[in-house]
């Protein structure tokens, strides 16, 4: 785990400010190169926090461009932590990082009434008192969570052994992603473990509750920790996840015991199968006719310094698939749900939106991306159907 | 069935040499990745193509470059490469660029350029080669009234510093103008009764302004309505700007702005963020998307995998990269090393020795500057600064031979396929000569041919 470079490494050379979504759309944020290394000298001396801190959305393309390598967009979650502890955040960002709290809430009411989620008139009224802007894509809760679903499946005993992690997005509402990533990962002979559900925290570090985001971390840590001293991968299908789980959890807790066993463990799934791959033990086809797609990087995928391995599987099975080429979706996590980030979001995203249109108008059947928010965002601002890219897969090899 | 993963070609660096060595070799049909740690210094440079400004130890400024690489030393990487590599690379860049819809232009084409006279935003004068049309100037020297722009607040650039310089360069009046910074860009603050703008404005941030319609209509209106825009009636006038024509690859803002003021619009060399620098990263990341190249950021060669190699040498069969706490492998046939010099960390400098980061004494690191017991702030630790050449330290870089791979001081090859392109090569001084970019993109052409030469086109596994 590397420790977190000298604010010193700045050179104050601007690539950071070439490289941020936020900076690009809005004169609201002073740019990653003033609110990151500039204000940590300030922040050194005890002085006030600036309140653009709050539009940096930890997209992370700061840390990805800087050339001298300091980890901009990790100062700046780490002064947010500060600024929360001294005053409490709205109870929006509350809400906004509990999304787990309302689905362990969700996931025991009948099934008749899950449109309870966060998108019936009346949550939608509750949610727009509290800042959550009326517009926002808000995920709809799954019939099932993944868990459930998970502890339905009958698998094939395995001496080989991976851990998933799911996380909240993929348990709460996106659980066919996840069935399809351990189908995948039967398919390649091993056999699943999933020892945890506990989100892993991205959200409550990104809205300053810090400290629990530490208690989840302690949790998730301790749950997966065994596994990984065995040897055992652990992997996550949501980018946010792995990048947490990889790599911030040592840089924002520190001390914070059993990550530097579990870190060099975790793999993004992708990354894993296309292990797999190389191993011979996920035999792919070649040239399948299947439909064209778009792909968007995720920020935290392109964070992690491992290309695009989800992309690379299904070209290798000849599947048609264009670069969307945009630098974020904007969405963020819970950046983009949020009143006067709505827009933000919205015009960030925006050559990421017009190219998928552009794709789609040219016969693309769907949008591909790893991170579920991502997902969400290109959906709500298309309309086209968008896809985790090992769905795609699954699809391919299950006909 | 099983597909290890594998490139032919592994760049490693993603500033402007890494990501032309990359195009030259994916346009040869070479399946290319490139493993970068930041982005490089492009997007915050010029993205200006100098080709050789200065010859050291000569006070003129370069005209003839081709003529003018005969003066240099003969470790210099355009006397290593030969004016037909030179004169391909300016070529093959300029057509790349025409074909992307944003043209490049140089004197004399790539048969026998000549420099030009670039205006920088403190009224100096820099000589380059091949600019972006926005820089050109065409028409300068008919200007018989000259209007500098700038908007109050903006940092690192004050027409009022800059005019007295482009004066002395420029035939026709020169008028410095300051317009008001617009609410958009920065709300006004009244300070001790002055009214000053509430926040820092970059030339990027006018760029993104002047690439909506609102804000070029703002710019256009009030530019208009300024005094000494008079001036410019009936008169052949011109309008020197900083590099804030959008920030996209296109000549799209620099052509509504020359039609919407009745007269042409350049933009003059600032510091960074240049705004042209990230054009030409736009224009060249579309380029790598076209030709399928693999571009991988955040990765971290940490070290090389060696195999033997014929005659001596050694052979690399994969670099190892550090992700995520992790380490991978990455295999490839030929490796170009396009990962800087001293300040881009591809060479490491202790109190007592320089060395190539990832392959370290397998690469030797070429000087005339031998480290000292006392350190290097000793004088003999530069034996020919004295004699008025250019700082030793500044040619510091790794040794390669005629086909850009490393080689000791006797010339024999250390490393059989790995190649080195720009800032990281010994040999020359970028800031002294003003030929970064132009090493840069010959140094990337050369590579990327002999790299192609050791690795046949499908020789390893399709993707």
């Amino acid at each position: 785990m590397r420790p977190i470079p000298s604010i010193d490494r700045c050179t104050t050379c601007s690539t950071c400010v070439t490289a941020c979504p936020v900076t690009r759309v809005t004169r609201r944020f002073n740019g990653p190169k003033l609110t990151g290394p500039s204000s940590q000298r300030f922040r050194l001396l005890n002085r006030v926090e600036i309140e653009a801190l709050d539009y940096c959305s930890n997209c992370k393309n700061c840390d990805i461009a800087c050339p001298g390598a300091v980890q901009i967009s990790t100062l700046n979650m780490l002064a947010r932590a500060e600024q929360c502890r001294r005053h409490r955040p709205p109870f929006r960002d509350w809400v906004l990082a509990h999304g787990r709290f309302l689905g362990r809430l969700v996931s025991w009411i009948p099934q008749a009434l899950l449109r309870f989620g966060m998108t019936n008139p009346l949550s939608r009224l509750v949610l727009d008192w509290l800042g959550v802007d009326r517009r926002a894509p808000m995920p709809v809760f799954a019939a099932k969570s993944f868990m459930r679903l998970f502890a339905g499946l009958a698998q094939r005993p395995s001496s080989r052994k991976v851990v998933l992690f799911p996380g909240c997005y993929i348990n709460d509402y996106d659980p066919q992603t996840g069935l399809d990533v351990v189908w995948l990962l039967n398919r390649a002979g091993y056999e699943v473990i999933v020892p945890v559900s506990e989100c892993c925290g991205v959200p409550l570090v990104a809205n300053g509750f810090f400290d629990e985001a530490r208690k989840n971390a302690e949790t998730v840590v301790k749950a997966l920790e065994a596994h990984a001293a065995a040897g055992i991968p652990v992997v996550a299908a949501c980018t946010s996840c792995s990048l947490m789980l990889r790599q911030e959890y040592g840089e924002l807790f520190a001390g914070l015991k059993g990550t530097e066993t579990l870190a060099p463990q975790v793999r993004d799934a992708g990354e894993f199968l296309a292990e797999c791959l190389e191993r011979g033990e996920l035999p792919l086809p070649e040239h399948v006719a299947a439909d064209a797609f778009i792909y968007h990087e995720p920020c935290h995928l392109r964070a992690q310094g491992i290309g695009r391995p989800g992309l690379g599987l299904l070209r290798r099975c000849g599947v048609r698939v264009s670069e969307a080429g945009a630098d974020c979706c904007g969405i963020s996590g819970s950046y983009g749900f949020k009143k006067g980030k709505y827009d933000v979001g919205a015009a960030i995203g925006a050559p990421l939106f017009a190219s998928v249109h552009e794709a789609v108008s040219k016969g693309a059947a769907a949008a591909v991306s790893e991170c579920g928010t991502c997902r969400l965002q290109i959906a709500h601002h298309t309309g086209a159907r968008v896809r985790h890219p090992l769905s795609v897969l699954r699809e391919i090899l299950d006909r | 069935m099983i597909v290890p993963d594998s490139a032919d070609i592994l760049v490693v660096g993603g500033g402007f040499s890494g990501l032309m060595a990359a195009v030259f070799a994916a346009r040869e049909g070479r399946r290319v990745r490139v493993l970068s740690r930041g982005q490089g210094a492009l997007a915050v440079g010029g993205g200006t193509i100098d080709l050789l400004g200065y010859v050291p130890g000569r006070a003129a400024a370069v005209r003839a470059p081709f003529s003018a690489m005969e003066a240099l030393g003969a470790d210099h990487p355009y006397r290593l490469a030969g004016i037909p590599m030179v004169r391909q690379a300016l070529d093959g860049f300029l057509q790349m660029c025409l074909a992307a819809g944003y043209p490049y232009e140089m004197e004399g084409g790539a048969e026998a350029p000549r420099n030009r006279r670039l205006l920088t935003s403190i009224g100096a004068m820099k000589p380059s080669c091949a600019v972006p049309s926005s820089m050109s100037m065409q028409g300068a020297e008919a200007a018989e009234e000259v209007l500098v722009v700038g908007i109050e607040g903006l940092k690192d650039f004050f027409p009022r510093l800059a005019v007295p310089g482009i004066a002395r360069y420029l035939k026709g009046n020169v008028i410095p103008v300051l317009l008001r910074c617009p609410e958009k860009l920065a709300p006004m603050l009244e300070v001790g009764g002055k009214s000053v703008p509430s926040r820092d404005v970059s030339t990027l941030d006018v760029a993104n302004m002047l690439e909506e319609r609102d804000g070029r209509a703002w710019f256009v209106d009030r530019l208009r309505r300024h005094p000494a825009f008079a001036r410019l009636r009936g008169k052949r006038g011109m309008i020197l700007l900083p590099p804030v024509l959008g920030t996209k690859p296109l000549p799209d803002v620099q052509k509504a702005l020359t039609e919407a003021l009745g007269c042409p619009v350049f933009e003059l060399v600032a510091p960074p963020p240049g705004v042209t620098g990230l054009r030409l990263r736009a224009l060249l990341m579309a380029e790598l998307r076209r030709l399928g190249v693999d571009l991988v950021m955040n990765a971290f060669v940490v070290r090389p995998e060696y195999t033997p190699g014929r005659s001596g040498a050694m052979h690399v069969a994969a670099v190892q990269v550090e992700s995520g706490g992790r380490l991978r492998r990455c295999e490839a046939s030929a490796f170009i090393m396009a990962t800087g010099g001293i300040y881009g960390d591809g060479i490491e400098v202790t109190p007592s020795a320089v060395r190539d980061r990832v392959f370290g004494e397998a690469a030797p690191v070429s000087s005339a500057l031998k480290p000292v017991d006392a350190g290097w702030s000793e004088p003999a630790a530069y034996p020919d600064f004295a004699a008025g050449y250019s700082h030793a330290f500044a040619r510091l870089g790794t040794r390669v031979g005629a086909d850009f791979r490393p080689v000791t001081e006797n010339g024999l090859v250390t490393l059989e396929n790995v190649f080195y392109a720009g800032r990281a090569l010994g040999g020359h001084d970028p800031a002294a000569e003003k030929s970064g970019n132009g090493v840069a993109l010959v140094s990337a052409f050369a590579c990327a041919v002999h790299a192609c030469r050791v690795c046949p086109a499908g020789s390893a596994p399709q993707q």
